[in-house]
């Protein structure tokens, strides 16, 4: 009897708490979110905003995504306005000119003498804007380098540890496929539609319009193809790796809650509350690269944009004062404009449905 | 409304002339024809001033929108004197003189074609 109530006088030192309050914290500094931020310039960091165990601000983020969006759409307008009334100068001189003068052949020059000045005064622009577009496509490509893996490995540590693994191997791949596609086959595309056109619109030739045609359907197909057959992966993947995540998280509470007789139930609600925490961080990781990768896109499109609208005006008042050629070069102009936001949105989509596919996992 | 009646009135003085010494009357066409676009010289000036204050107004240089100048300048001279040319009966010279002014104003377009030729091999 002595010896029973000794045992239970003793017995409350031997317990042990089961804690999981604070999990969120310790599984916040594990995964080490700074990683979300390197490769981001410090104005894209500052869109961004910061993450925090307790969570992430993504209404805030949007809007200051929008702010910057819309201040640089601004910048870019009224430097571009000046530039387009330069062209917009050339047509209705050409225009005028060729209204007044008498022959034919002349007339023909004419033409010709405008649609080289504005081909020499866009090209140069076209080359830095190509430049550019290129330049952010190898910025998102370095960025998925870095943030990738931490926002996977925060989904492995939710519980997805099949699904996390499966869809950042294919993640990885086919940014690696795009980005290859892009590098080798895209850019180049661009560069020959442009010179094509460009060709075709001064010395006008059915089989330099065919081939630049062609050029940017090939284009357009490449990059339509491989964003299709990378969403299709991703998206059978997960519907079987999910399930067999979903299952063995079932299977593994199961077991401890049964194995152990008293602390199994309360274990595998704490294991609940541990797996709950990794998920939180995934998803603000996650929720932090989308708005990063839009804060990198940001910029290029809002320049790519403005270009692509003036141009279309131009090319519009070009068909209204009878300037064929002129119509025809700046459609072409707007083509290879087309080609570039596709390209830039292109490799920012699989990157977003790369994020998408980890926070899928936690959820 | 001055042009056209100077044009009308030298029409008429060249047609009662034209009989009784057809040298003359040509002298006197090719004679009206130069004041005539001389005539114009006034209006030429509004318009290039005009161009000068669009140039200002929107950067544009002046070697940029020369070359459409030229040619129209080329193409009003080459018309003018191939026309005289015909009014003389002489389609051969007619002829040539358009052909030296297509020539003229392929010259003067050269220099932007080379150029955009230059950019396009700088692309590919």
């Amino acid at each position: 009897m002595k010896k029973l109530l000794l045992v239970l006088l003793l017995f409350p030192l031997f317990c042990i708490g089961v804690h999981a309050e604070a999990s969120a914290d310790r599984t916040f500094e594990l995964f080490d979110p700074a990683q979300m931020q390197s490769g981001l310039s410090d104005e894209e960091r500052e869109i961004g905003g910061a993450i925090s165990a307790g969570g992430y601000d993504v209404s805030a983020a949007m809007k200051r995504l929008w702010r910057s969006f819309a201040a640089k759409l601004k910048a870019q307008l009224h430097e571009e306005l000046g530039f387009a009334s330069k062209l917009l100068v050339l047509v209705f001189l050409s225009a005028f000119a060729c209204s007044v003068c008498p022959e034919e052949k002349t007339r023909g020059m004419i033409e010709i003498c405008a649609v080289c000045l504005a081909a020499v005064l866009l090209t140069g622009g076209m080359s830095s804007l190509v430049t550019e577009t290129s330049d952010a496509v190898f910025r998102l490509s370095d960025y998925s380098r870095a943030a990738l893996p931490a926002v996977y490995t925060a989904a492995a540590a939710s519980g997805g540890v099949s699904s996390a693994a499966v869809s950042y191997a294919q993640a990885a791949l086919a940014l690696d496929v795009m980005m290859s596609i892009s590098r080798k086959a895209v850019i180049p595309m661009i560069y020959a539609t442009l010179s094509l056109t460009l060709a075709d619109v001064v010395f006008p030739n059915p089989m330099l319009a065919a081939v630049a045609k062609l050029t940017k359907w090939a284009a357009k197909t490449a990059l339509t193809w491989t964003t299709l057959a990378f969403t299709a992966l991703l998206g059978m993947s997960s519907l079987i790796t999910t399930r067999m995540d979903a299952a063995a998280v079932k299977a593994t509470r199961t077991v401890m809650s049964s194995a152990l007789p008293v602390v199994g139930g309360m274990l595998s609600e704490a294991s609940s509350a541990v797996l709950a925490a990794g998920s939180v961080v995934a998803g603000c990781m996650g929720a932090f690269g989308l708005i990063a990768v839009c804060a990198v896109c940001a910029g290029p499109f809002a320049v790519l944009s403005v270009k692509g609208l003036l141009f279309k005006a131009v090319a519009a008042v070009a068909e209204s004062t009878q300037s064929p050629q002129l119509q025809r070069l700046f459609q072409g102009i707007d083509g290879a404009v087309g080609l570039l936001m596709g390209l830039l949105g292109a490799n920012a989509v699989m990157l977003f449905l790369s994020f998408a596919a980890a926070m899928k996992v936690v959820a | 409304m001055k042009c056209a009646a100077l044009a009308v009135f030298s029409a008429l003085v060249i047609l009662m002339i034209r009989r009784m010494n057809p040298e003359l009357s040509f002298a006197l066409s090719a004679v009206t024809v130069v004041v005539l676009l001389l005539s114009c010289g006034g209006v030429m000036d509004e318009l290039l001033e005009a161009l000068r204050r669009a140039q200002q107004i929107f950067g544009t240089s002046a070697a940029e929108l020369l070359p459409m100048l030229k040619c129209l300048g080329i193409a009003f001279i080459s018309k003018a004197g191939a026309d005289l040319c015909r009014d003389a009966s002489q389609s051969a010279l007619a002829a040539a003189v358009e052909t030296a002014g297509s020539l003229c104003a392929a010259a003067v377009a050269m220099p932007m074609i080379l150029s955009l030729m230059t950019t396009i091999g700088g692309m590919l």
